[in-house]
């Protein structure tokens, strides 16, 4: 970044902080609601703007300034930056084991925002494993379990790299096995399996991510496989099911869907102005009212313009600065309009078009896919797709990753996780399916298991749809996959 | 502890630098021996203005007792150093330390600057007259210009947010406005710079040396005139250039320290 550009940062970054010091705010420590200068930080940071040292200087400075107002100093020595800080808490320092109360208040100060936790991840000793997925696409009828009840696991596919192996699985109760069964189960159906090989070898198969228990349709889960099968593994008898049924799964599989790329991605423009247009699908796949971390996504997204626009990171006319605008005006937002008046729709990407027009569709066909993709490396990352359930309001795609860890749905709002970098770079998810429908992912869920998650995409699939590229894009790259919706027997219902 | 002429002495100690070399070979060090090193050692730091106070109403809760939970509680472990011996016989025992806390390496680079920032602390525990003192010496080392070690590129930013964090609240009581009104921006030409009202803003540019001239003096406000520069200086008075109005020439003006008050004493 030009050494002018970054003192223009710098500078407008250590008057806001100037303007809230007056305010005589009342840090409360470790939160999970930031302040406007680690808001106005992290932002010019993500855009290149700032270097993380500088952003994190200014950040503590503010900090270590309130504090002494308020007769604590030690928060004045402990926002100094530790170098080299892992960029997660180390096990032992989870708070599920019950700390003493002094122990938990330092171990939230440093796992907080309010910590010096601005730190890069330490560097993976070599290339991620690569994951490798193979479709199932059966059903294992399940023994009926208390009072009648029977579900049924649907087997999606097999992903596994050379230390890690799941089945993911949607699974369901299916019915009842007499007229005086209780009411239907709020929990998964669990029924244990296991696995064995060709030679013999036999394998735990435990069920992960069944959620919570609330009566839900479907599960969307995985069947973790312990020991990973090895290379050589001709094929794995997954079961037994209702009447000892089991699923065979032949793991030597020609012509999978491999997928392309990764390619340069379209010049999208600045990081800032990528920043942007990130925030823009935030708003479209969470809604402009939706809160984190104290504030709406709305507001996060006007102080995001401010910052970048004010500070110089970006010029007020930048197109992106004007599409997120007209995005705004209409999601019903005021983020100020150009003197000219109202954005043209046809400025907005095609993205953000579709997903104004079946934003609130509810016509998705109700069924499971199973298919199986292996996405080429992007950014140090792998993944395979393995498998979705389409709901009528919604789908959840299953994809195992390597070498990637989700940044879960608060980026903006938090400004990505207190230990978090944010100049690191992250990959978007979008989806579009034959019927030309875009979809953005609206959540992920990556439970207990490494390396297993599920995205929600949204809005539904289109009822026609025979298939969905799924699109990852990171680093001015793009990879690519696109897979089939091959509908288990019965089909999807519309 | 005084502080007269931009020097804090300790009036105990006639031989501090004596006493210093004796510390350096291990003998004890006074605490006041300790803060006048200190002094000296952070002379130009930033850090006193990104910390010190801004204003009359900004106030530092800093005290001595403080200090010294500060220097023997759980941020000195967090700094990789260990906590006080124990008390004598008859005290409580000690806390016992958490058997899965791991020990962290804190880098010596951050222990340095930790060290730093708590001898920070510990100069703007000795009270706000100090405090003020100590940041107007910092104010005029970064306004005599560039010297090694003085990186001014770098440090504008910093400089500019110490200056608008201190002139925005005078200028804002000199009008009677909002100081977030108040823009300001570093006057680095000849001149003492410029101050005019933009619709409902004020722009004011002025140099680093207004911070240690005129806001550590304790009179940028003066008989409804703001004060941007001193033309002399003989305590408990001064000459200064002095606005009566935004966008008004500045006049001169002979000011007068009465006890508790600057005033004007006359014109010219």
């Amino acid at each position: 970044m030009a050494a002018d550009g970054a003192g223009q940062a710098e500078t407008y970054l250590r008057l806001l902080a100037e303007a809230e010091l007056r305010r005589a705010p009342v840090l409360h420590g470790p939160g999970s609601q930031p302040h406007r200068v680690s808001l106005a930080a992290t932002a010019l940071a993500s855009a290149g703007a700032l270097t993380l040292d500088t952003a994190w200087q200014v950040v503590a400075d503010f900090q270590a300034a309130c504090a002494l107002r308020q007769g604590d100093p030690a928060p004045a020595l402990t926002s100094l930056r530790f170098r080299g800080w892992p960029a997660g808490p180390p096990a032992s320092l989870t708070l599920s084991s019950g700390p003493p109360a002094i122990r938990h208040s330092v171990i939230q100060f440093l796992a907080s925002s309010y910590r010096p936790g601005w730190a890069r991840p330490t560097a993976a000793s070599g290339p991620p494993a690569a994951p490798a997925a193979i479709p199932i696409g059966a059903t294992l009828p399940l023994p009926a379990e208390r009072d009648g009840w029977y579900g049924e696991h649907h087997l999606l596919a097999l992903t596994r790299t050379g230390t890690e192996a799941a089945i993911t699985v949607a699974t369901r109760w299916a019915g009842q096995t007499r007229r005086s069964a209780g009411p239907r189960p709020r929990h998964a159906p669990f029924h244990q399996v296991g696995a064995v090989d060709d030679r013999g070898v036999r394998y735990q198969a435990a069920l992960w991510d069944m959620g919570i228990e609330d009566g839900r349709e479907w599960w969307d889960c995985h069947l973790a496989l312990t020991p990973a099968p090895p290379d050589g593994t001709r094929w794995l008898d997954i079961g037994p099911g209702a009447r000892g049924r089991c699923i065979r799964v032949e793991l030597a599989q020609p012509d999978l869907v491999t997928g392309a790329g990764p390619q340069p991605a379209a010049p999208d423009g600045s990081p800032a102005a990528r920043l942007l247009d990130r925030a823009g699908d935030e708003l479209l796949a969470r809604g402009p009212g939706r809160r984190v971390a104290g504030l709406t996504l709305a507001s996060r997204v006007g102080l995001l313009i401010t910052d970048l626009t004010e500070s110089g990171a970006l010029a007020a006319g930048d197109p992106a600065v004007g599409r997120l605008i007209g995005l705004g005006w209409r999601l019903g937002m005021d983020l100020g309009l150009p003197p000219d008046g109202r954005i043209p729709r046809a400025t907005l990407p095609e993205t953000w078009r579709s997903m104004l027009a079946c934003g609130d569709a509810g016509d998705g066909p109700v069924g499971v896919a199973a298919f199986a993709a292996n996405l080429p490396e992007i950014c140090g990352a792998r993944f395979s797709l393995a498998g979705l359930r389409s709901a009528s309001d919604g789908a959840t795609l299953h994809v195992m990753a390597s070498g990637w860890t989700p940044h879960g749905s608060g980026w903006l709002a938090h400004g990505l996780r207190s230990h978090s970098d944010p100049s690191h770079v992250t990959l978007t998810w979008q989806a579009r399916d034959s019927a030309g429908r875009w979809h953005l992912v609206t959540g992920m869920h990556w439970g207990s298991r490494e390396g297993m998650i599920q995205m929600q995409l949204a809005p539904p699939l289109h009822p026609g749809a025979t298939s969905v590229e799924v699109i990852v894009t990171g680093g001015g790259r793009q990879a690519r996959a696109t897979v089939p919706l091959c509908w288990l027997p019965g089909g999807p219902d519309r | 502890m005084r502080w007269a002429d931009g020097e804090l002495t300790a009036a105990d100690h006639p031989d501090v630098d004596g006493e210093l070399v004796l510390a350096a070979l291990g003998g004890d060090k006074s605490e006041c021996v300790a803060l006048v090193g200190a002094w000296s050692a952070h002379a130009e730091d930033l850090d006193v203005l990104a910390l010190g106070p801004r204003s009359p109403a900004d106030q530092l809760a800093v005290t001595w007792d403080l200090v010294e939970n500060l220097r023997s509680g759980p941020a000195q472990r967090l700094m990789g150093q260990p906590g006080p011996p124990g008390r004598p016989g008859g005290a409580q025992p000690a806390r016992p330390r958490p058997r899965s806390l791991p020990m962290r390496q804190v880098p010596a680079d951050v222990r340095r600057a930790q060290a730093r920032r708590a001898e920070l602390v510990g100069l703007f525990a000795l009270g706000r007259d100090f405090q003020l003192a100590l940041s107007g010496t910092v104010a005029a080392a970064w306004s005599a210009g560039p010297a090694p070690g003085r990186d001014l590129a770098a440090a504008r930013p910093a400089l500019t947010g110490a200056l608008a964090g201190r002139l925005a609240p005078a200028a804002a009581g000199w009008l009677g406005i909002d100081p977030d009104a108040v823009r300001v921006s570093l006057h680095e030409a000849p001149g003492w710079g410029a101050a005019a009202l933009d619709g409902g803003t004020l722009r004011v540019t002025l140099p680093v040396r207004w911070l240690a001239s005129v806001w550590a003096a304790g009179f940028p406000v003066v008989g409804g005139h703001l004060v941007v520069d001193v033309l002399e200086a003989a305590w408990p008075r001064a000459r200064v250039r002095a606005l009566p109005r935004p966008g008004a020439p500045p006049a001169v003006l002979s000011i007068r320290y009465d006890g508790e008050h600057w005033s004007v004493a006359g014109t010219g």
